[in-house]
């Protein structure tokens, strides 16, 4: 069988970083035969197997599903498993690690405080399950459609690193760790609304978004975390005033 | 979560100022998957900080006005003419151009100039970010911010001709 796949070289230039080691970041560049069914992580594999194993990268599920390998590829958010080299149409490609992340090597990036801000908002429904029918508990369609889209979130945290507030306020909980505060808050089946609400309304909460987009630009499952952040202000604001009215 | 062990850790706290994309100030000018959302912002902040020094020139400029009566003074209003005389004259008289491209180039009016296109776009791009407060048009903010500066542009244009043009055919007519 004749393979007709067109191949092209291209350079890769990968951002090298390996903070016990090296002072200052530096530039490693690869050339590497692509054919259009390379992806940049089938890509990466093959430079880690064949030109340099000192590469490091985090990859899982090559599906887009797990979140793992997302990084800024000629500086736009992308899954490395998602996204094909020769689509790009460039020469060169340029690989870094999500940006404003403690860097752990290379293009492996310490993302703990993402996933500490997501814990914050107690991502599970919160439920008296002492009334829950013995099967599982049913949502009609109407009321699944309007936490569909955050449902979409596969947590690989590139809002996160976007989020111009996150970089002058780390206690920021960020657009992704919101985006998933409003999936539960809008649950219907979540008794926990008023907690919820309250909680993102504190200091470090939804109104320090500016509405930059940062977040959408970055999001490679093109969902709208300003959106949602611009609902829970709403929300919020609407229960602070039934608060006040009623006291 | 993955511990990291304790001499690493430290190691990772001084890479949390300055990841492997440099410092929190130069990540912010920074062109990486940005879009108009971010510049918009941006230059509503600057328009912001520049509007507000704006307003304490202008308190201390028409300040002057009461001045005048508190030192008694006897031609009120003398310190705040001289100053805006001034403004208005001494930088481009004597530089050799016609009479029109020199009144055109008054100090004054380069700054009201620039400080109509602060107000103009702090304006807009306001109504914008009040419309996504609101919860209107988020997913259409691009479209919504390019029409909004078209209305900006023509807002502009029509503030320029009020100040510029028609002073001049006013003092032309006289």
């Amino acid at each position: 069988m004749s393979s007709t796949k067109e191949t092209k070289t291209l350079t890769f230039k990968i951002k090298r970083f390996n903070p016990v080691v090296d002072d200052e970041p530096y530039w490693d560049t690869y050339e590497l035969d692509c054919d259009d069914g390379t992806t940049v992580l089938i890509a990466i594999q093959e430079l880690i197997a064949k030109q340099d194993g000192s590469i490091a990268m985090r990859y899982n599920c090559r599906a887009g599903v797990c979140g793992s390998c997302a990084l800024l590829v000629n500086n736009k958010y992308m899954l490395a498993c998602e996204t094909l080299v020769l689509q790009l149409n460039k020469k060169v490609i340029k690989l870094e690690p999500l940006p404003s992340y403690p860097v752990i090597k290379d293009l492996v990036v310490d993302m703990s405080q993402f996933y500490e801000k997501l814990l914050a908002i107690d991502p599970y429904l919160k439920r008296d399950h002492s009334k829950d029918p013995e099967t599982e508990i049913l949502q009609i369609p109407e009321d699944f459609h309007i936490i569909e889209e955050a449902t979409k979130c596969i947590l690989c945290g590139a809002c996160h690193s976007s989020c111009v507030s996150v970089w002058t306020d780390t206690n920021y909980l960020g657009p992704g760790a919101l985006l998933k505060a409003f999936r539960f808050t809008n649950d219907t089946r979540d008794e926990d609304r008023r907690e919820r609400l309250k909680r993102v309304t504190s200091e470090d909460g939804v109104y320090r978004c500016h509405t930059a987009f940062n977040c959408v630009e970055a999001c490679p499952k093109e969902l709208n975390p300003t959106e949602a952040i611009q609902t829970l202000k709403r929300q919020s604001a609407k229960q602070t005033l039934k608060f006040w009215s009623r006291s | 979560m993955i511990k990291v062990s304790e001499t690493e850790n430290i190691v990772h706290q001084s890479q949390v100022e300055t990841d492997s994309h440099g410092s929190k100030f130069y990540r912010w000018f920074k062109p990486f998957s940005r879009g108009i959302g971010m510049y918009s912002w941006l230059a509503q902040r600057l328009t912001g900080l520049l509007l507000i020094m704006y307003v304490f020139i202008h308190f201390g400029i028409i300040g002057t006005m009461l001045l005048d009566t508190f030192l008694g003074f006897e031609t009120p209003g003398l310190l705040y003419n001289s100053i805006t005389a001034a403004m208005g004259s001494s930088l481009v008289a004597g530089m050799g151009f016609p009479e029109v491209v020199e009144s055109m180039l008054r100090f004054s009016y380069i700054i009201d100039a620039g400080l109509i296109a602060a107000l103009v776009y702090h304006g807009y791009n306001g109504i914008r970010v009040v419309l996504f407060d609101l919860g209107i048009g988020i997913r259409k903010q691009k479209q919504i911010f390019w029409i909004l500066l078209i209305l900006g542009i023509i807002s502009y244009i029509l503030a320029m001709y009020l100040i510029m043009i028609v002073p001049e055919i006013v003092l032309a007519g006289e």
